[in-house]
């Protein structure tokens, strides 16, 4: 029952942090590495808003705010500038990645190098769980995973979030004419990515904890799950997570820990070889 | 002081050799790797577990070291054959980051992260290249010989063919070059060039471990060839001269440094930024600063 | 301005710094000061370790200096190593022929200090490292001391404790780096033999928070007990994870684990944890030495000093004795000879003494925690 749960909570983070590049991908069709640094955005701030005994409600929730904030400013000051500019997928890639890079730094300066978590609460204390424990951080990481994906499904299915995807993955020149980028439900879609991505911050820190480094670790499980099967529809990026959270934990529980991220970049490599199609939409 | 601006200078030199190895990739033929430390590490590491155990000469661990490269190269290249520009960005780091994890974690073979002591040094004619003043000529020499040699490959329809495929691949492919060998070849050209200059850094310093070759090193390694310009000749040691001689500069006048590596890294950073502005602004279709590219 | 003018700038200013500083450095320094060069990681993964070093040798320098033992002013010369071979080598380098310091002491790390170590030695410079631990620098050649204890000291009193305690199946889980990696083989070489066994054997990045997977499978193993190879911030979220899964068996730590942090983030579970300690320092001794070095410390810097800033401490200590001796301005080989000679030196970090080979000869103590604090193991 426990590797279920240790599972299901890694399953989680997957999810959440891929559905954030499922958005970013299906929109511009560029690898957002900023998430990274919007995921520091996350943990740090309730760190800190915890340290000065804020409630855990009222830091979470600024937080998770923090952090959507983060996300949507790099794509206004960085990513539309570029999308207007018909910028190449790799120049927006290797864009998010040196704002990574530069996040990731500001946040060891501003905090240092060292692992940081939060105080004791709610968030970290344990659950028994048929035969096995599992922290409410975990927990609430499966619920608004699935929560989420399934608010996403919605959305498709309405045909309104659809709409706009088709809308800039069918004719980006003309999205971009009719000032299609600036659009809010463009912004409101970037927003929900970080926010996600923000919420694993703090539900992380509140667990286990983090320092800088660590962001990488969260972040590619997420873009492999994006890059197994591309991004058609959010069902592809949730069987994507699927199989990440799979080899990362089988790999981990057969050859020990040290290897479950050697099996993912290894099967990221494989994967991305063995497909011959482009990830299905339109380039 | 002799031997200290002897030391920058070698480190230069060999960075620089790492540069131009990307730079053959990345910057004349758009084959934007962030996986060059790879073939650096194993060059680094040849030279570790063969030179000192049976004495062979670095004659022998070389090409060795060269051969090991190249065959890496090529199986890469063979997996990531058809993919586009990011998502083979991508694969490269994430193959990157899969053969560091084995480095680390083979311990057996590597030691992992206890590294390896005890390399020897170089020895030519008889004099032994353990002191940096003497060291620095074997990298000056080796050092112009890479770039006598690139500039062999770009001045021919090999270079042309590179600028054509990096600047539009449909175009090549109808002129009915074979672009997929074409990749294949310029990589393993690429490869063979940084394990070259992993053997000497491993001679060099007599010690190597896998913190050298982390994938933060692949990222400035590139940061390095585009800051200096990529697809240009001199473009990689300008790179390597500046990322070399700013911090040690900066030693000298006492900053602060608790901060120095978090300021450098922020301030590559802001290079991919801005070069992914760059790119965008001049619509070249891989990332390329260069403003002598082939005709668009 | 266009690219090329600007690069030019930028290497033009990067020769002219260069130019300067051969200007300021380049002749040999003539100053009445005792030059030390100290090479520590100030930035980088280590950056933690590397200022509590520094402020280790600012006390010390304050101290001798103005109770003149070292005979002359110490003048000590602070270069970052960032933890990286390379940076390491040319802050060393530096040191060397620009400041033409005779010493060093450095690094807090093994790997820069094994990477510096044939300059070293070719260079006649000593190299003094306050708390490097790798087996391997025991070979590392005629200049090179340390007042650490090589990690087969540590791993091998923990094996041996937990030989004695007779447990039979240890499940290990160590940090992938020189340290774990070190202390761990030390102790699988030991433990694993006669009949007991290591049972499971994984091993964790640095960054790593999360361990619930690995101690899911190591519990599977069914070990009679638990040792934890790494650094203070993993070992908590290892001890603490474990209780929190249910898992009852006793845990082993390593030394690093003897940081206030500690208590602090592994909280209860951290009772009744056992570990070696290869310091000699402890903040609580009545020691007179001790105690007004911890009462100086806490005056200038507001905080309790902990092992790293002790042995920084000493380091200096060990420094200013062996050239307290040499009347003129002390060479590389004379402060060698010195410390051949060396005797023994009552530190804060205990008594200090060499071998033959530059090792520091200290016995490793074992520690318990109990009732939230770190306190010896009566045996």
């Amino acid at each position: 029952m426990q590797i279920a749960i240790n599972a299901g909570a890694y399953l989680a983070i997957v999810l959440l942090v891929s559905t954030a590049f499922f958005f970013q991908y299906r929109l511009f069709r560029y690898f957002d590495l900023s998430l990274g640094a919007v995921f520091l955005a996350g943990a740090y701030a309730f760190f800190f808003l915890t340290s000065l005994q804020v409630s855990s409600f009222v830091a979470a929730f600024s937080s998770v705010a923090t952090a959507a904030l983060v996300g949507l400013l790099f794509y206004l000051c960085l990513i539309r500038g570029l999308v207007k500019m018909e910028a190449s997928s790799l120049a927006m890639t290797l864009c998010a990645f040196g704002f990574y890079i530069a996040g990731v730094n500001v946040i060891a300066m501003l905090f240092g190098d060292e692992v940081i978590r939060a105080p004791d609460s709610a968030l970290s204390a344990s659950v028994a769980l048929g035969g096995g424990v599992a922290s409410v951080s975990q927990l609430l990481e499966f619920v608004v995973a699935i929560c989420s994906v399934g608010l996403v499904w919605i959305f498709l299915a309405t045909g309104k979030l659809g709409r706009l995807f088709r809308a800039f993955g069918d004719n980006p020149k003309l999205a971009n004419e009719i000032g299609l980028s600036s659009n809010l439900p463009i912004l409101v879609v970037t927003a929900w990515g970080a926010a996600l991505v923000g919420i694993t911050g703090v539900l992380v820190v509140a667990d286990v904890g983090v320092r800088p480094s660590a962001a990488f670790s969260y972040l590619i499980p997420g873009l492999a799950a994006v890059l197994i099967f591309g991004a058609k529809s959010i069902g592809d990026t949730v069987s994507g997570a699927l199989v990440v959270a799979s080899i990362g934990e089988t790999s981990g529980y057969a050859f020990g820990q040290q290897w479950r991220d050697f099996a993912i970049y290894i099967s990221v490599a494989l994967i991305l070889a063995a497909r011959t199609s482009l990830l299905g939409i339109n380039r | 002081m002799n031997a200290y601006l002897a030391h920058i200078a070698v480190e230069v030199c060999i960075l620089s050799m790492l540069a131009i190895s990307l730079n053959l990739m990345a910057g004349y033929s758009g084959l934007m790797s962030l996986g060059q430390m790879t073939f650096y590490a194993i060059g680094a590491y040849a030279a570790a577990l063969l030179a000192p155990a049976s004495g062979l000469g670095y004659v022998i661990v070389l090409p060795v070291a060269i051969f090991l490269a190249m065959a890496l190269a090529f199986m890469e290249s063979a997996v990531t054959i058809r993919l586009k520009e990011d998502e083979f960005a991508i694969a490269t780091f994430a193959m990157h980051i899969a053969f560091w994890t084995l480095l680390m974690n083979w311990t057996a073979l590597t030691k992992g992260p206890l590294g390896i002591s005890g390399i020897p040094p170089i020895t030519i004619f008889n004099i032994t290249l353990d002191d940096p003043t003497k060291f620095v000529f074997l990298a000056v020499v080796s050092l112009i010989a890479m770039q006598l040699l690139v500039a062999r490959i770009i001045h021919r329809p090999f270079g042309f063919l590179m600028r054509m495929v990096r600047d539009d691949e449909e175009l090549a492919r109808n002129f009915g070059r074979n672009t997929r060998r074409f990749r294949t070849s310029v990589w393993v050209a690429s490869a063979a060039m940084a394990a070259a200059a992993g053997v000497l850094q491993a001679a060099y310093i007599g010690y190597v471990n896998p913190s050298s070759f982390s994938s933060m090193e692949s990222t400035i390694l590139l940061a390095i060839v585009i800051l200096g310009g990529a697809g240009t000749y001199w473009g990689p040691v300008v790179g390597a001269v500046i990322i070399v001689c700013v911090p040690e500069g900066l030693r000298f006048l006492g900053l602060p440094t608790t901060q120095a590596d978090n300021i450098r890294q922020i301030l590559l950073g802001g290079v991919l930024i801005a070069a992914a502005y760059q790119a965008a602004f001049t619509r070249r279709g891989a990332l390329s600063l260069s403003r002598h590219g082939a005709a668009s | 301005m266009n690219r090329t003018a600007i690069i030019a700038l930028i290497l033009v200013a990067a020769a002219g710094l260069i130019f300067f500083a051969w200007q300021q450095y380049g002749q040999p320094q003539t100053s009445s000061g005792l030059q030390l060069g100290i090479l520590f990681p100030f930035t980088g993964d280590a950056a933690s370790y590397g200022v509590k070093g520094r402020h280790g040798v600012e006390l010390a320098t304050d101290d001798f200096n103005r109770s003149g033992e070292c005979g002359r002013k110490l003048v000590p010369v602070y270069e970052d190593s960032a933890a990286q071979t390379e940076t390491g080598l040319a802050g060393f380098q530096k040191l060397v022929s620009v400041d033409h310091t005779p010493a060093v002491i450095g690094d807090i790390v093994s790997s820069v200090t094994l990477a510096i170590a044939p300059t070293a030695n070719r260079t006649q410079t000593v190299l003094l490292a306050p708390t490097a631990s790798a087996p391997a620098i025991t070979q590392a050649g005629p200049f090179i001391y340390r007042i650490w204890p090589s990690d087969l000291e540590e791993g091998k009193a923990i094996a041996s404790y937990a030989m004695s305690r007779n447990y039979k199946r240890a499940a290990i889980l160590y940090m992938n780096n020189d340290y774990g990696s070190a202390i761990r083989s030390i102790f699988s070489k030991v433990f694993a033999v006669g009949g007991r066994q290591v049972v499971s054997s994984q091993s964790y990045l640095q960054t790593e928070q999360d361990f619930r997977s690995a101690l899911t499978k190591l519990q599977s193993t069914n070990p009679d007990v638990l040792y934890i190879a790494g650094y203070y911030a993993d070992s908590a979220a290892i001890v603490r994870q474990a209780r929190d899964l249910g898992l009852k068996m006793p845990i082993l730590g390593a030394t690093a684990i003897e940081d206030p942090q500690f208590l602090s983030m592994a909280g209860s579970a951290a009772e009744g944890v056992v570990y070696p300690l290869a310091t000699g320092f402890d903040a609580t001794s009545t020691d007179p030495h001790v105690a007004s070095f911890v009462k100086e410390f806490k005056s200038q810097f507001g905080q309790t000093p902990g092992w790293v800033e002790a042995q920084a401490y000493d380091a200096v200590a060990v420094y200013c004795k062996a050239s307290g001796t040499i009347k003129s301005a002390p060479t590389g080989p004379e402060i060698k000879a010195a410390l051949d000679n060396f005797g023994t030196m009552h530190g804060v970090t205990g008594d200090i003494k060499f071998d033959e080979n530059g090792d520091v000869v200290k016995p490793v103590r074992l520690r318990i925690i109990k009732n939230g604090k770190f306190t010896n193991l009566e045996t």
